[in-house]
């Protein structure tokens, strides 16, 4: 067996421990960290692929291709907790080995394909979540974990289903059996659709899709850009990998029991972010924003089939380096939320990056030219050839209502007077931004890299 | 594959943790911490040997009958022990507001459903649990009947 796969995490949870035991200075604990997160993501490219413990874990390129997200989601989180103030009770060295924990057991959960793996990786993950949550606002962090376990409860309802029916808890095993019992003993009744449907519907509520993503209000309201982007950007990439594996690989011999669910959650996404975004945006922007890109993300993936699922990971790239562009320039202003009207305002005497702003928010919206433009234009195509037609236009009259709101915003900016910036945080975070914002343009106008890596993950899943 | 006595130790595991959770002295958060894990792990305990008795058989029901009973037990139990906070508030204002509130027109039709949505994004775990299992037995409503 080749344990080689299992590195990564082992050099992430090391290097937390490390960090936090040796006295470093911040300083070299950032240069650390940069080094190794650089050096791991480079090394994932030669980590071969293989099947481990009786199929229940395979790295393949689907966990690659999460498992780089992930690392980029760790980059930008180090970065923005060393340059801003997190909590006057959590320093950045007692940040590192929480976010590398919790990085490492994301990455092994990219390639698990066993539900009792699922339950326990991610109930430590959230478990750890909870902690850092915890310094910020201790009443928040137990809603937070008190609805996790609800849904985690709830899947493991159906889990309970699937196992009663099948004696297995992985994935392969499950559809395998699920279709031999089919042909010996006829159909299992309505109990199997029901777990099918318990697991999807704890699925979704984790993800945060309509209407289940009331638990992420609380997250917005926090003192700090860390805990909403951390949950929105890092927990959800392990989550949506499983998730990709258990709907592909599992329930995919009973779609109608998840397919009408996750699609109808999808469009009704993009619609109430889109609409709460004109009618309820009062702190709230950046929730909606991300329930509109998160039913976009997962709208392909309802389809079940290779080339909306590969588009829909093409997208998933654009909405995490749009996404983080837009926290950089928010750490670098001192932002506590999400306010796009203020930064615009803010940022008209410093025009390099209110430019990089209004090409990282054009990517989130689908502006021509920048990454999330193609990533949007292939998830609409996608979903019309997969007769999904409600579900792309949907898409597109949510991205109407977002380019009306922000171009609005970006007109109103241009007319009003320039605010100037009484506080700003750490210059590297301005570079870090602007070339964010830069990667967005060039991989918009060359798209090939991150298409391939999105067309092999998809090909992991044999449909 | 995965047997029943993972299952089972798993089981038992979290009912340890949650007891010595509770037998160690802390805040009252860490007590309903503690049952909650007993509770869970019980869940997983009386799960694992109801499934032990039907393996490879369409009779998940008596699983499901036990884990949702439990499951209410656990949310009637926090329910009845959170502690006081805004939703108390947001309820009573939205309260108030639909007491007082006239629906002449669209206008007021708006001003109500954006109460109602600010009050269900804004009310803590309780509210959102009440939320989550309207909405759970909706879509079941929906797939299975």
């Amino acid at each position: 067996m080749n344990f080689t796969v299992f590195f990564p995490e082992l050099i992430l949870f090391l290097t937390g421990v490390f960090i936090s035991i040796f006295s470093f200075s911040t300083k070299k604990a950032l240069l650390l960290v940069v080094v190794i997160l650089i050096f791991l993501a480079v090394s994932l490219f030669g980590l071969p692929q293989t099947d481990l413990f009786s199929h229940n874990y395979a790295w393949d390129n689907l966990s690659l291709y999460f498992s780089l997200l992930i690392l980029i989601s760790t980059l930008a989180a180090c970065l923005v907790a060393y340059h801003t103030q997190l909590s006057p009770r959590i320093s950045f060295r007692r940040f590192m080995p929480w976010i590398f924990g919790i990085s490492a057991l994301l990455i092994f959960l990219t390639g698990a394909h066993n539900l009792l793996y699922f339950l326990a990786i991610w109930s430590l993950a959230q478990v750890l979540f909870y902690f850092f949550l915890r310094e910020f606002d201790s009443g928040r962090a137990w809603s937070y974990l008190f609805l996790d376990l609800i849904s985690t409860l709830v899947i493991v309802v159906g889990t309970g289903f699937l196992f009663a029916i099948t004696g297995n808890l992985n994935l392969i095993d499950i559809k395998t059996t699920l279709v031999v019992e089919f042909f010996t003993r006829g159909s299992p009744g309505k109990v199997l659709h029901l777990g099918f449907i318990l697991i999807t519907i704890g699925l979704i509520s984790k993800l945060g899709l309509f209407p289940f993503y009331f638990s992420l209000g609380g997250l917005q309201r926090s003192k700090s850009l860390l805990p909403y982007s951390i949950s929105s950007l890092l927990l959800r990439l392990g989550l949506l990998a499983f998730a990709i594996r258990f709907w592909q690989r599992c329930a995919i011999i009973y779609t109608d029991d998840w397919q009408f669910i996750l699609s109808t959650a999808c469009t009704l996404s993009v619609l109430w972010g889109a609409f709460g975004l004109l009618l309820w945006k009062e702190r709230k922007e950046w929730l909606y924003l991300d329930l509109v890109q998160l039913g976009f993300l997962a709208g392909p993936i309802s389809v079940a089939a290779f080339t909306p699922l590969s588009e829909g990971l093409f997208f998933l790239g654009s909405y995490i380096l749009g996404f983080w562009g837009l926290i950089l320039i928010y750490a670098y202003l001192n932002y506590t939320g999400f306010d796009l009207a203020g930064a615009l305002r803010h940022l008209r005497t410093d025009r390099l990056l209110f430019w990089a702003l209004v090409i990282c928010v054009g990517s989130v919206i689908g502006l021509p030219a920048t990454l999330g433009f193609w990533g949007r234009y292939g998830i609409f195509s996608s979903l019309r050839e997969a007769k999904m037609p409600f579900l792309a236009y949907s898409g597109l009259l949510a991205s109407l209502i977002l380019a009306i709101y922000f171009g609005y915003l970006f007109i109103r900016s241009l007319l009003t007077q320039p605010v100037t910036i009484t506080r700003l945080s750490h210059p590297t975070l301005r570079v870090l931004g602007i070339i964010c914002a830069l990667a967005l343009l060039v991989l918009g106008l060359f798209p090939d890299f991150v298409l391939t890596l999105a067309l092999e993950a998809a090909g992991s899943i044999p449909f | 594959m995965v047997q029943i006595s993972q299952f089972l130790a798993a089981g038992i595991l979290v009912t340890i943790w949650g007891i010595l959770t509770l037998a160690l002295q802390g805040p009252f958060s860490r007590h309903r911490i503690g049952l909650l894990q007993i509770l869970v792990g019980t869940g997983l305990l009386t799960g694992s040997i109801s499934v032990y008795f039907t393996p490879g058989m369409a009779q998940g029901e008596f699983f499901f009958g036990t884990v949702v009973t439990l499951l209410s037990g656990i949310i009637l139990l926090l329910l009845k022990n959170s502690p006081g906070s805004e939703s108390a508030d947001s309820a009573g204002r939205m309260g108030k507001f639909s007491a007082k509130v006239n629906i002449n027109s669209p206008q007021d039709v708006l001003r109500l459903l954006n109460s109602a949505v600010e009050a269900g994004e804004e009310t803590d775990f309780r509210g959102h649990l009440i939320l989550y299992f309207f909405l759970v037995v909706m879509i079941l409503l929906i797939k299975l009947t």
